[in-house]
């Protein structure tokens, strides 16, 4: 049985937040949504400064709290370890935030078609100035399937008024073998993504070579995003250079 | 017929010479040009059909053929008859002994065509008999140091020839002639997420990166009475007219940056698009050029110092 897992190796990541940008176009997500969230953080006193980078998606941890929390079921764990949110379930409780201690749900609290780049507002006749009233495509198709053995409507973001999202591992990529947007778009090879049963594919090898740690291990929740290099966060560290949406 | 696509068309033939071995390289699409935009050479062909200077002697394909060296080879291209561009850089790959004409570069495992080592004469003025071609070479130093010497000859300041000097030397800032209270050193800088001004109102990457700051250690911020997130002014000063610029922005509270120098992104606020209306200032409005600050060696255009007070000014 395949079971999906990533590893983020820090020393790698030089904190460019390529793969945010990529999760946002592939994914559709609302403006202000980051399932890909990149910290930016700087420890220490001048001239003794260090910046450091943490890449965080959804951990799709194995004993996943906001599974356990989801009254109807929406939330769920797929036999291959994507957690996943079926959007036409949701009612939008959000106990699934509360319960998550990475921070990893986006509740849509707008509509989405409202909320997707408002700067764009595509009938402005001052845009239309230059862009000759070419309106680009940005919906992938393959967000409205349903996925996977269960076929539930799970891909993708911006669905929906009310309901939470989150990052799929991009499973609508994924079930076509290809790896999820962040990991394809990375500069410099810091995520890795594939089958953890067979010890042949990359993130197996990388896995065995590499000493790892978990995001929050004391939680147990035992998630299916691994570190590599750096070390876990600290009070110490203060997270800089904020995208809009937290600041 | 516009407007014109940016990497999604073919361009070349490139250079990819590395001084010892001659290559040349084409730019392939990776995808068709977005929206209405097309590749440049199509905008000519059409441009030129329209206007009736595409076919014939003279004419725009014509043009291409003397361009690509084509002219009087069994490449030529037609010049009655309107190519692709495709076709053209072809006719072009396999002018260059290329069988399989454009294939060969859209190929991703070999895209570059390697024609041999190159012969000194191409690089090495001292292979030609006489050297250079007999021409007589000086050095860029000389020239300057010539430039200088003439300078003074006319009267001309001091702050117009000091810069031009054979090799660059030391001189005091000009900034430093401002007076204390413009502690600060300014200095501006790229962002990760934006290549240019021009990125900046494309709405995906302004989410990332979205507006204008001021950079600031937290032990001079504290003094003013600065706080995260606190509008502040900041003032530059012209050290040799007196001028003063100023703009407004907000702060970031950063360890990281020495506390005598304060920072700010140059993506934002020289807008041209109204999406992106409202990101802020641009730090290259309170620099300055002209005398002391510009110059041909130690150029200073983007030295300055500037005072930074809270509140959003007069």
């Amino acid at each position: 049985m395949v079971k999906y897992a990533m590893a983020v190796d820090l020393d790698r990541c030089q904190g460019c937040r390529a793969c945010m940008e990529s999760c946002k176009v592939e994914n559709n997500t609302v403006q202000g949504n980051f399932w890909m969230y990149v910290f930016r953080f700087e420890e220490g006193t001048y001239p003794n400064t260090e910046m450091s980078f943490l890449p965080r998606p959804c951990q799709h941890c194995d004993n996943a709290p906001c599974v356990k929390v989801c009254p109807v079921g929406a939330r769920y764990k797929r036999e291959d370890g994507i957690v996943l949110t079926d959007t036409d379930r949701c009612i939008g409780c959000r106990y699934c935030e509360v319960a998550c201690p990475y921070g990893v749900n986006y509740f849509n609290w707008v509509e989405p078609k409202k909320a997707q780049y408002p700067v764009v507002n595509w009938e402005d006749e001052d845009l239309a100035t230059v862009t000759s009233g070419a309106v680009p495509p940005y919906r992938n198709p393959d967000l409205d399937e349903l996925q996977g053995p269960e076929q539930r409507h799970t891909a993708g973001g911006g669905h929906a008024k009310g309901v939470m999202e989150k990052c799929t591992f991009c499973v609508h990529r994924v079930d076509k073998g290809l790896d999820p947007a962040c990991v394809a778009t990375c500069p410099t090879n810091a995520l890795i993504f594939g089958d953890t049963e067979d010890p042949d594919t990359p993130i197996s090898r990388y896995l065995a070579e590499k000493r790892t740690w978990d995001l929050l291990e004391d939680a147990g929740t035992e998630p299916r995003v691994h570190y590599v290099g750096g070390s876990p966060p600290t009070h110490a560290r203060v997270e800089i250079e904020r995208p809009k949406a937290r600041a | 017929m516009l407007p014109a696509a940016t990497i999604e068309k073919y361009e070349g033939p490139i250079s990819a010479t590395d001084q010892y071995i001659d290559a040349v390289t084409l730019r392939i699409p990776p995808m068709e040009p977005l929206f209405e935009s097309r590749g440049e050479i199509d905008i000519y062909m059409d441009l030129c059909e329209r206007i009736g200077t595409l076919f014939g002697d003279g004419g725009y394909l014509s043009v291409v053929n003397n361009e690509l060296k084509l002219t009087d080879t069994e490449f030529a291209l037609p010049l009655d008859e309107k190519p692709t561009v495709r076709g053209i850089f072809d006719q072009w790959a396999r002018a260059q002994g290329i069988e399989e004409g454009i294939e060969y570069f859209e190929d991703p495992s070999r895209g570059v065509f390697v024609k041999g080592p190159m012969k000194p004469t191409k690089v090495y003025g001292y292979a030609f008999d006489p050297p250079f071609g007999g021409a007589l070479h000086r050095l860029y130093g000389e020239s300057l140091l010539d430039v200088q010497r003439q300078m003074i000859d006319k009267g001309a300041e001091e702050a117009y020839y000091q810069d031009y000097t054979p090799f660059p030397t030391w001189r005091t800032p000009t900034m430093d002639g401002s007076p204390d209270d413009y502690e600060f050193y300014l200095i501006s800088y790229h962002q990760i997420e934006h290549k240019q001004a021009r990125t900046s109102f494309i709405p995906l990457l302004a989410e990332l990166a979205p507006g204008a700051r001021l950079d600031i250690h937290p032990e001079p911020a504290q003094r003013l009475g600065i706080s995260d997130g606190d509008t502040v002014t900041v003032e530059s000063h012209n050290a040799v007219t007196g001028e003063t610029r100023s703009l407004q922005t907000t702060v970031a509270l950063c360890e990281a940056i020495r506390p005598d120098t304060v920072a700010m992104p140059h993506h934002f606020g020289m807008w041209t698009h109204p999406q992106n209306k409202g990101q802020g200032a641009s730090a290259n409005e309170i620099y300055f050029t002209g005398k002391g600050y510009t110059a041909n060696t130690a150029d200073q255009s983007f030295h300055v110092k500037v005072k930074v007070t809270k509140g959003g000014g007069a």
